[in-house]
């Protein structure tokens, strides 16, 4: 936060305003990624450590998955959702060689620290939500 | 073993067709006919489009007009599970469910994966074309985990 007086705009004062606020409101924060730059600005740029879903609607182990991430993360405000449809991100698809749908990418500051391929059992993504909010804290 | 492919002949293995008591052997079955066999890691798992029942029954009267003589469906399942998929689709006299409860047919043609979330070693999810028993073509679906739907083609596209 800290880093972020320097260029604070309005844009950041409303997102750090949402965020202490939210504490109290609790309001989820899901993403549904457009582009390349909203990205960066959500993903990248992302103070909070943020998971993000690459998904297809086409594909039926992510209509499955998608809904369950976001349940699992509507109470968390510790950690984001970014929703990525690979057939409007294709750029994306290529920049992180997503071979298949639905993947996970955890990020945190910028860097993916852990990934997992297709719709595994409740216990491993319960394991990623836990391993970033673990780290977090040291 | 070693993963079978094109011009490899079809093993001579059972499986089971609505139940354990009903074993069909699928090189018999293969003998002097031309079969498209499609395997799936479970019965009822969601899948994606191309290697996924219900576009094998939309296709199977083109299939069978352009010279195929059965369509098999095969998985790691037991033969009533199996079957019972089938009945969902309504796929009497167009695919034959057949059932490998043990995996060995899959094992024997080395398309096995082991999938944890569905209870253990299934098969890969691909599709065969056989004719006379020798497989004349294979295509591995390269997903991995067996619940994810892969996006080669998309990767291919740039």
């Amino acid at each position: 936060m800290l880093r972020a007086i320097g260029k604070t705009t309005p844009l950041l004062m409303e997102s750090i305003l949402k965020k202490t606020l939210s504490l109290s409101a609790c309001s989820p924060k899901r993403f549904v990624i457009k582009d390349h730059f909203d990205f960066d600005k959500k993903v990248i740029n992302s103070d909070l450590p943020i998971i993000v879903n690459f998904h297809a609607e086409w594909c039926e182990p992510c209509k499955i998955l998608t809904p369950k991430l976001t349940e699992l993360l509507e109470d968390n405000p510790d950690i984001d959702l970014a929703i990525i449809d690979v057939d409007t991100n294709i750029d994306l698809v290529h920049l992180f060689e997503v071979s298949a749908v639905p993947s996970i990418l955890a990020f945190r500051n910028g860097v993916v620290v852990d990934k997992f391929i297709g719709l595994v059992d409740a216990n491993k993504i319960e394991e990623l939500i836990e391993k970033l909010l673990r780290k977090k804290r040291i | 073993m070693v993963q079978i492919k094109a011009r490899d002949k079809i093993p001579s293995v059972d499986l089971f067709e609505d139940s354990p008591a009903n074993k069909i052997n699928i090189a018999d079955l293969c003998a002097g006919k031309k079969v498209v066999l499609f395997a799936v890691p479970g019965a009822f798992t969601p899948g994606c489009s191309k290697t996924h029942l219900p576009s094998y029954i939309q296709k199977e009267s083109e299939l069978k007009s352009s010279g195929i003589n059965e369509i098999v469906c095969v998985s790691v399942n037991d033969p009533f599970v199996h079957a019972a998929w089938g009945n969902q689709f309504n796929t009497k006299g167009k695919i034959r469910m057949l059932a490998d409860p043990n995996a060995n047919f899959s094992k024997a043609v080395d398309l096995t994966i082991d999938l944890p979330p569905l209870g253990g070693l299934r098969s890969k999810r691909y599709s065969m074309v056989i004719e006379n028993g020798i497989v004349k073509e294979l295509n591995v679906e390269p997903d991995g985990t067996g619940l994810s739907c892969s996006l080669a083609d998309k990767l291919k596209l740039k």
